[in-house]
């Protein structure tokens, strides 16, 4: 019997819903692997849209999908690999005001997206709801899995405090060799499996170097003291901390104004004066301007490549767009 | 003293006490990671206030937020 899994566990792995956040080079492989596996429901949430430099590692999406939608494209391949399998698809940024929202009913969340405040929504909703997670990170030619379940320490435990800025390097001082999202999702994944039959599964911190062969499991423990799995203060779910500008993977910055209102783009691209390369439909609004790229979609987020750092992107912020 | 630094032996010199002094003198640009002392991840604030012992294990783990 094939990892202890057997009918039963399969006929259990195709009763559970499953939500995956983030559909770059991880949660892409994680789509794949997990439709295949026949989970029952899947729903992929992504706020961004297919770029030409995401194809070297983010399966599911060829040519033919640039500027389309992340969750859309993924959802409709997906849907055409495994029928039986429930599918449906997001374009939204998952932050502290939605997460309820979205992730409501779901047996599992995966971890899919590109940034540590991301993840500290999902890990402070996870354990103050008790809905298990998998997290998975990825960097240079290692990668990292942790099963957040209750049972051991939680992502805060790992990492009690932020780092500062440029105190880690990035996707984009170091780069993604194609193959770590493939092997961490692939791990992503089998713990997922695991966990959706209720099986034991890792505990612990999974640390791989698939360049040097390195893999090791720090088995630490969970942080009586932890703010958020110990005194369970959940800050990150506090809308007024809401952290609105994040630096994302690619090193570009986001600012996420506050409030649900839709922009209109049209009128905003009417008004816009001194800048180069604009292109509009109803989606999103794109233009250069002292030599940063600059995307606003629908839901009012703004996406600032080139800036370098965050005062910059917020000064571009508010000189063009004036919110 | 003889501590163990990601599994491997290494001798350090008596005059690093704190872990705190053990990171910058030892660890330099390492400074980013995170820091388990036997099995438990120790805070930046509290590195001060931890004192090195024979036979201490000492883990630095790179977070990774790609994804
Ligand atoms: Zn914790």
């Amino acid at each position: 019997m094939m990892g202890d899994i057997g009918p039963e566990g399969q006929k259990s792995i195709s009763s559970k819903k499953v939500v995956l956040i983030g559909c770059g080079a991880l949660g892409t492989n994680i789509a794949n692997l997990l439709v295949r596996a026949g989970v029952g429901e899947l729903l992929l949430v992504d706020r961004d849209f297919v770029e030409i430099d995401n194809l070297h590692r983010q399966v599911l999406f060829s040519e033919r999908d640039i500027g389309e939608s992340k969750s859309e494209t993924a959802a409709a391949i997906l849907r055409s690999i495994n029928s039986e399998v429930s599918i449906k698809s997001l374009i939204k940024d998952m932050m502290s005001s939605n997460i309820a929202e979205m992730v409501k009913g779901y047996d599992l969340i995966m971890d899919g997206t590109d940034n540590i405040p991301a993840r500290m929504v999902i890990n402070d909703y996870a354990v103050k709801e008790d809905v298990p997670w998998v997290y998975g990170g990825v960097l240079g030619t290692g990668g990292m899995v942790m099963n957040i379940t209750g049972e051991g320490p939680c992502l805060r435990c790992l990492l009690p405090e932020l780092p500062e800025q440029g105190d880690i390097p990035t996707c984009e001082t170091m780069g993604v060799l194609n193959t770590v999202p493939a092997i961490t999702a692939a791990v992503q994944v089998t713990e997922a499996l695991k966990i959706l039959m209720g099986k034991d599964h890792m505990k612990g911190l999974l640390q791989f170097d698939i360049w040097k062969n390195e893999f090791n499991l720090h088995e630490f423990r969970k942080d009586p003291k932890c703010e958020c799995c110990g005194k369970r203060e959940f800050v990150y779910l506090n809308e007024d901390n809401e952290e609105v500008v994040t630096q994302l993977c690619d090193g570009s910055i986001q600012i996420v104004p506050s409030g649900t209102s839709e922009a209109d783009l049209k009128l905003i691209a009417g008004k816009l004066k001194g800048v180069e390369n604009m292109k509009v439909n109803p989606f999103r609004l794109e233009f250069e301007v002292e030599g940063k790229k600059v995307t606003i979609f629908k839901d009012r987020r703004v996406i600032i490549k080139g800036a370098g750092d965050k005062g910059i992107a917020r000064s571009i912020y508010s000189k063009f767009l004036g919110l | 003293m003889k501590i163990f630094l990601n599994g491997k032996e290494k001798i350090i010199s008596n005059k690093i006490s704190s872990l705190n002094d053990f990171v910058n003198i030892i660890l330099g640009k390492e400074k980013g990671k995170i820091i388990e002392l036997n099995g438990k991840v120790v805070k930046k604030g509290e590195r001060e206030s931890i004192f090195l012992k024979d036979g201490d294990r000492i883990e630095l783990i790179q977070f990774m937020g790609g994804g």
